[in-house]
């Protein structure tokens, strides 16, 4: 799929998600979150469990609607061009998972499908992300039998299957090892070569250091610092992303120690 | 709709590859039927080899050896089944024992045999039912012999014979028996069958992960839906058709040991009544496949999901308790009642009887209730903590999503 | 037991307020709508029982319409002269047609002597060529209105004529004959047990089984599927506790639901909106505690049955697929109440399930047996605690929360062909009860050896074989075997043979075969008009092939890796019983079935037991020709049957190699299957 140069793939402008609860009463998930992610860029979204993540990730994929603000896609608003805007994103989260019945294979196919990748292409496509992810030779096995990291493997395979645009990951490399980390890596490097966007959410530090372009530092569902790596180290004085987490919940106010320790 | 084929198939795909699926809509289909046989012949031959072998207890009192019943008594000592026992003095009050008590008494002027049985013991209203035989046996006996005796043929005992025969043809017979026994069973295996995938496609999809993978992909939520909600109408038809099929080939062999020998009957469905029976499976399928998802997309597990469909599955089932009377005949009230009038169609059908109004009256509630599940159905997906993933359930999130399928949002 | 993950457990449950309203809350309200329906349509029967039928009398039927007038009541017959009235008949608008017709095998003398002896009955005789008369009733047995009145009209005739015939004797002062006038003294309260026995009891199955399966099967298999069973496992209480203490858990949801339930049907039958056997005053309080007593037993029993089932099972869906079929059976046992020839005071107290449903009746009826009762919570029990046992051994083994390495390849294919193998045989079976009967030439022994041996015993196994690409050579291994254990399967022949007669002769009384039934079996060996070469060979040596093929060969082969060499015996010994239809067949088939599939597990070949089921039908059938009885021989010489079968069987073990893949295989590892 081809990328206006002159429009950000992703652009978010003061996103609000607020979650009526019996208990609690009014929860404000998301806060007035505004960013945009260019084209071919790796953007990390970085904050604690329960920072508002997951939630401004979900409604970019439209899985949630927003309460107010905006967001688009490609263009594609996410509340009034739902489809579309799926059309052009592949998502995932540790709450999407695979159908335990169908083989490798089937699984990539299926979804290569229904996202609208040209059918005449589509055996092609199932054959190289096959080999590309190293599902040879479990590609006519059922998903109900492979391991943990083999399934995350298909899980991202399929969600690059009908080669989106813009790609979400919500916490992508939870539960992989070492390897398989590493694997996942080269693979965000190759995406951005192919002129993909990738926006990822994570909470591990070094991860967003070595891979993210652009980061987004969330805290009780609000962005406090966006920018590159290098340009919050010189805001912060700070070298370690560690670090620098720690100066800008404190610039904002926030307890350092309880929020590390939510991470 | 090219989506929508995409996802059905690949929701058929998956089901037929899991075991309760194949269970409950073809293997139990298939095998439930000759089960049953089994069973039943199993119990009757086994009713039967104790009823050879029973000996009843019969008490009597000691006096009737010198009365005028001793003769009969006589005879009773000869059959093979019958055990005498003298009993002297008063007769007890209760049957302790024994299976009958036989004793002497007078009943206008006339000196009769009494006896007492107890109805709710299977054995003493044998042994009574055996006497009653053994009774008619010797009158019979001692009758043709007065009548030789005073110059008469013995059979003249019998003024006359009595004979009766069914003109029904033996296609209408089997078409009498079908429509007692068919539309009970197909309804029934017709929910079972759509239970566990309308459960599965919704509840147990949320609690595996993969409705959000699902809903994060390019169909729309309704398209979606839509593809679910033909799945599952398709299962529910496979597990008609199936039954259909089962029942049709093996009711002759359950219905063969209750009838007399010189019975025969055909099972034979025309082809009229094979379209009004497979329409009517259709019908049903596409109700039974709304209600159930209607109740299944509430829940974010597939046990919960099981709790909240079986209610509808009982509500799906009463009906089959009004139909158990062979003899109910549909009429202009009862065709407004749903499911109870499609059975009633389809027993008619299979009488041999269309009545033109009815089926359309019947084709036009279960219309109206497929579109009212579907517009409730429709209501639902506005709502999106429920579509999202199910709601923690309590009474006041409950009673506000009905209102919100009101009001409309 | 522990008392913390025993109210954790209680706790969990009651949290579920969706599952408490289903399984509680619910049936009490459908309780009503229960009653009331079946109450509804208990009226519309009886009123229907009220209505008038209308008969058609053919005419002209000169006479008939004396017997017509006298012996059908007005109230209930309504008459219609008709010329002919089939079609009449036919269209509905008449319930029955009665016309007069000559008893064709009576002689004119039958006719004058009854004219003679009966002047009223006489007008029906035909003074030109006197017969019998013979009043014929047609009806339409596909309409039940039509049926009733054929049988109301039959009795109130048999009665009439029996009226004459008594009124002719009074009329000649001849005292003969006995009058037998019958009374039924059973109390109003023993009646209602009677209707109300056997649904009381498949009514607290129902609750039982329903209100308690949730929690039990998400106990174990549900808790395992969610990764909080290993987390329990890892600690510092044994499995054993941890399994006594979900039992109790469940226990005690299953009994408090059955009693709810029995409250609100209390409630029903104290407000006199049911009609209620256990009155006070006649043992009431007793009826009740002892009704108690028994639904609680149940209630542990299917407690102990539904954790099994949560046992045995990897996730709460697969759980359920377990469910559903012991439900039905358990549902069809506690019908037994419905079976006139089950009594509490017999062996079907020893069954689970079975035996309340036959002795809750009795307690309605104020007939409680303290010694039966007290059986039957023994028996309850101790199958509860036979199931808990079973139940933690599964659960101290090291595979118990899963963790097996995945299969793929041939092992995969192996085990779906493993597990689809009882399904198989089940459908195979359901073919063999329909098949025959919906074409009549296959249920001739011709047929049979036809279509039951060669189709499904050989070909359909053979292609399930294909289909999962398994080698018929090693299914159905046809090795040779020693010379010693050839001469041991020749004389296991007649001691098989007298063994199994033995056995019958001991479960006669328990499983009788009726005359019927066994005659039945005679017309289709139909011994006078077939050849006696065609008899050994279609009853004989066909099924010893045949049925080898598919049983000691393909379903043998296909459970050796899922059991032990006994239980797999004991499996393939059952399935091969039910195969054989009748069930005073089962027994004795599946005991020389047993025996032969230990021969094949000792052998590694098909060929003893090919030898023996051959020879064992052939003999069989020459003692049959030749009317030979073992039915009356001494109890010693079953005995002897008995043992020696036994003995050789033995040695057989001893001596062979042993099946491949199984524990009892003795040759190199590398030659097992698969």
């Amino acid at each position: 799929m081809e990328i206006e140069e002159t429009q950000s793939p992703i652009t978010v402008k003061e996103l609000c998600k607020v979650f009526q609860d019996e208990g609690r009463g009014k929860l404000v998930a998301v806060s007035n979150v505004t960013f945009d992610c260019r084209a071919g860029e790796i953007f990390g979204l970085l904050g604690t469990n329960g920072a508002g993540k997951t939630t401004t990730l979900r409604m970019l994929s439209t899985l949630l609607k927003p309460t107010s603000g905006s967001a688009r896609i490609m263009g594609h608003g996410v509340d009034k061009n739902a489809q579309d805007v799926r059309k052009s994103i592949g998502y995932l989260s540790t709450t999407t998972a695979l159908y335990p019945r169908l083989s490798c294979r089937e699984t990539l196919d299926f979804f290569a499908r229904i996202n609208g990748y040209p059918e005449n292409k589509i055996e092609n496509r199932v054959n190289h992300l096959v080999d590309r992810f190293g599902l040879t030779e479990y590609a006519d096995a059922r998903i109900e039998r492979l391991s943990t990291g083999m399934k995350q493997k298909v899980a991202i395979a399929r969600t690059v299957a009908h080669d989106p645009a813009v790609v979400i990951l919500d916490e992508p490399t939870n539960g992989l090892d070492i390897l398989n980390v590493l694997d996942f890596h080269k693979l965000m490097q190759e995406l951005q070569e192919a002129g993909k966007t990738v926006l990822f959410s994570t909470h591990t530090m070094s991860e967003a250091e070595k891979l993210c372009d652009r980061i987004a530092v969330i805290h009780r569902g609000k962005i406090l610092a966006c920018g590159t790596l290098d340009e919050l180290r010189e805001q912060s004085s700070q070298r370690y992303l560690e670090d620098i987490f720690v100066w800008i919940l404190d610039q904002h106010g926030e307890d350092p120690d309880a929020a590390l320790e939510t991470m | 709709m090219r989506s929508i084929l995409v996802l059905t198939r690949r929701e058929l795909k998956s089901a037929f590859r899991e075991s309760s699926v194949v269970l409950y809509s073809v293997l139990l289909p298939l095998l439930l039927y000759p089960f049953l046989l089994w069973l039943m012949v199993t119990a009757m031959t086994f009713i039967e080899g104790q009823e050879e072998k029973r000996v009843y207890r019969v008490g009597y009192q000691a006096d009737m050896e010198r009365g005028r019943h001793a003769d009969f008594l006589s005879r009773l000592r000869m059959d093979d089944r019958v055990e005498l026992e003298a009993l002297e003095g008063e007769l007890p009050s209760k049957l302790i024992g024994h299976h009958v008590l036989l004793f002497e008494k007078e009943e206008d002027g006339e000196k009769i045999l009494g006896v007492n049985y107890v109805g709710d013991r299977p054995e003493s209203t044998q042994a009574h039912r055996h006497l009653k035989e053994l009774e008619r046996e010797f009158n019979d006996t001692e009758r043709k012999k007065w009548l030789e005796s005073q110059g008469y043929m013995a059979e003249s005992a019998r003024p006359f014979l009595l004979t009766g025969q069914s003109t029904a043809a033996s296609g209408d017979v089997g078409g009498y028996l079908l429509g007692a026994l068919l539309p009970i069973g197909l309804l029934v295996m017709i929910a079972l069958g759509g239970a566990y995938p309308a459960i599965d496609t919704t509840a147990g999809e949320r609690e595996r992960g993969t409705w959000e993978t699902l809903q994060s992909c390019a169909p729309s939520l309704s398209t979606i839906l839509i593809s679910k909600y033909l799945f599952v109408s398709l299962v529910c038809c496979l597990s008609g058709v199936l039954n259909l099929f089962a029942m049709l080939v093996s009711i002759r062999s359950i219905v063969a040991p209750l009838l007399r020998e010189n019975e025969s009957i055909t099972f034979t469905v025309g082809p009229q009544t094979l379209v009004v029976l497979l329409a009517g499976v259709v019908g049903v399928s596409f109700f039974v496949a709304a209600a159930l998802m209607l109740c299944s997309i509430f829940a974010r597990t597939f046990r919960e999901g099981q709790a909240l469909t079986t209610p509808m599955f009982m509500v799906i089932a009463l009906p089959v308790l009004p139909l158990s009377d062979p003899s109910l005949q549909l009429n202009t009230k009862l065709a407004f009642v749903p499911l109870v009038n499609l059975a009633l169609v389809w027993r008619q059908a299979l009488q041999g009887e269309f009545h033109l109004v009815y089926i359309l009256q019947t084709l036009g509630v279960l219309t109206a209730m497929v579109s009212l599940a579907l517009w409730v159905g429709s209501r639902l997906l506005r709502n999106e903590a429920l579509m999202t993933g199910g709601l923690e359930m309590d009474w006041k999130r409950f009673t506000g999503v009905v209102k919100g399928v009101f009001r409309g949002n | 037991m522990n008392r913390i993950i025993l109210r954790y457990e209680l706790l969990g449950l009651l949290r579920d307020t969706r599952t408490i309203f289903l399984s509680v809350l619910l049936p009490v309200i459908l309780l009503p709508v229960l009653l009331f329906t079946l109450n509804k349509f208990g009226q519309r029967a009886t009123g229907d029982l009220d209505q008038t039928y209308h008969f058609g009398r053919v005419f002209p039927s000169p006479g008939l319409e004396v017997v017509t007038v006298s012996a059908l009541d007005p109230n209930e017959f309504r008459e219609m002269l008709v010329e002919d009235g089939e079609e009449m008949l036919k269209e509905g608008h008449l319930d029955l047609l009665i016309r007069l017709k000559k008893d064709e095998e009576s002689d004119k003398q039958l006719g004058r002597d009854v004219a003679s002896l009966y002047p009223d009955i006489g007008e029906m005789v035909e003074r030109t060529d006197p017969a019998r008369p013979v009043v014929e009733l047609l009806y339409r047995s596909d309409r039940e209105r039509s049926m009733r009145a054929y049988f109301k009209a039959t009795d109130q005739m048999l009665d009439f004529r029996e009226q004459r015939v008594k009124q002719l004797l009074a009329d000649n002062n001849a005292d003969i004959g006995v009058k037998l006038v019958a009374e039924d003294i059973s109390t109003p309260q023993e009646r209602a047990a009677r209707q109300y026995g056997p649904a009381l009891s498949a009514f607290m199955i129902l609750m039982l089984l329903g209100g308690g399966s949730v929690a039990a099967l998400d106990s174990l298999a549900g808790e395992r599927e969610r990764g909080t069973l290993s987390t329990l496992f890892v600690s510092s209480i044994g499995r054993p506790t941890i399994a006594w203490s979900k039992f109790c858990a469940v226990a005690i949801i299953s009994v408090a639901v059955a009693l709810v339930q029995i409250l609100n049907l209390a409630g029903y039958a104290i407000f006199g909106f049911v009609d209620w056997p256990l009155q006070s005053g006649q043992g009431g309080v007793w009826g009740f505690v002892a009704l108690f007593l028994l639904f609680s037993v149940e209630a542990i029993f299917t407690a102990a049955l539904l954790l099994h089932i949560s046992a045995r099972s990897s996730s709460f869906k697969e759980a359920q697929l377990f469910f559903f079929p012991t439900f039905l059976v358990s549902f069809a046992l506690s019908l037994s109440g419905l079976m006139p020839a089950f009594e509490s005071a017999s062996v079907v107290s020893l069954i689970p399930v079975t035996g309340p449903g036959v002795l809750i009746p009795e307690i309605l009826a104020g007939r409680l047996d303290p010694l039966i009762l007290a059986l039957q919570c023994a028996v309850h029990l101790l199958a509860a605690y036979g199931l808990m046992k079973a139940t933690i051994a599964l659960m101290q083994r090291e595979d118990f929360l899963g963790g097996q390495a995945p299969q793929h390849g041939k092992e995969l294919v192996f085990e779906q062909f493993s597990q689809r193998a009882l399904p198989f045989f089940a459908l195979l079976c359901a073919a063999l009860f329909v098949v025959p009967s919906n074409f009549a030439a296959l249920s001739t022994l011709k047929g049979q050896g036809l279509f039951n041996q060669l189709v499904l015993f050989v070909l359909c196994p053979y292609l399930f074989l294909k289909f999962y690409g398994q080698k018929v050579r090693t299914a159905v291994p046809v090795k040779r075997v020693d010379l010693r254990i050839v001469l041991a399967c020749l004389a296991l022949i007649p001691l098989g043979q007298l063994a199994a007669t033995g056995l019958s002769h001991l479960v006669g009384p328990l499983l009788p075969a009726p005359v019927k039934a066994l005659e039945m079996m005679m017309e289709l060996l139909d011994l006078e008009n077939t050849p006696h070469w065609q008899l050994f060979f279609l009853i004989g040596i066909l099924p010893g092939i045949c049925e080898e093929f598919a049983f000691r060969g393909v379903l043998l082969h296909s459970l050796h890796k899922r059991f032990g060499p006994w239980a797999l015996a004991f499996v393939v010994a059952v399935v091969f019983g039910f195969f054989h239809v009748n069930f005073f067949r089962v027994l004795p088939t599946a005991y020389l079935g047993f025996f032969m599939a230990l021969l094949t597990l000792a052998t590694g070949s098909v060929l003893p037991a090919m030898l023996v089921h051959i020879g064992n039908n052939s003999f069989a059938v020459w003692a049959m020709l030749n009317n030979m009885d073992f039915e009356g021989l001494p109890t010693y010489v079953y005995v002897v049957g008995f043992v020696g079968q036994l003995v050789l069987t033995g040695l057989v073990i001893k001596w062979g190699r042993g099946y491949p893949g199984t524990r009892w295989f003795k040759g190199d590892r590398s030659e097992s299957s698969s």
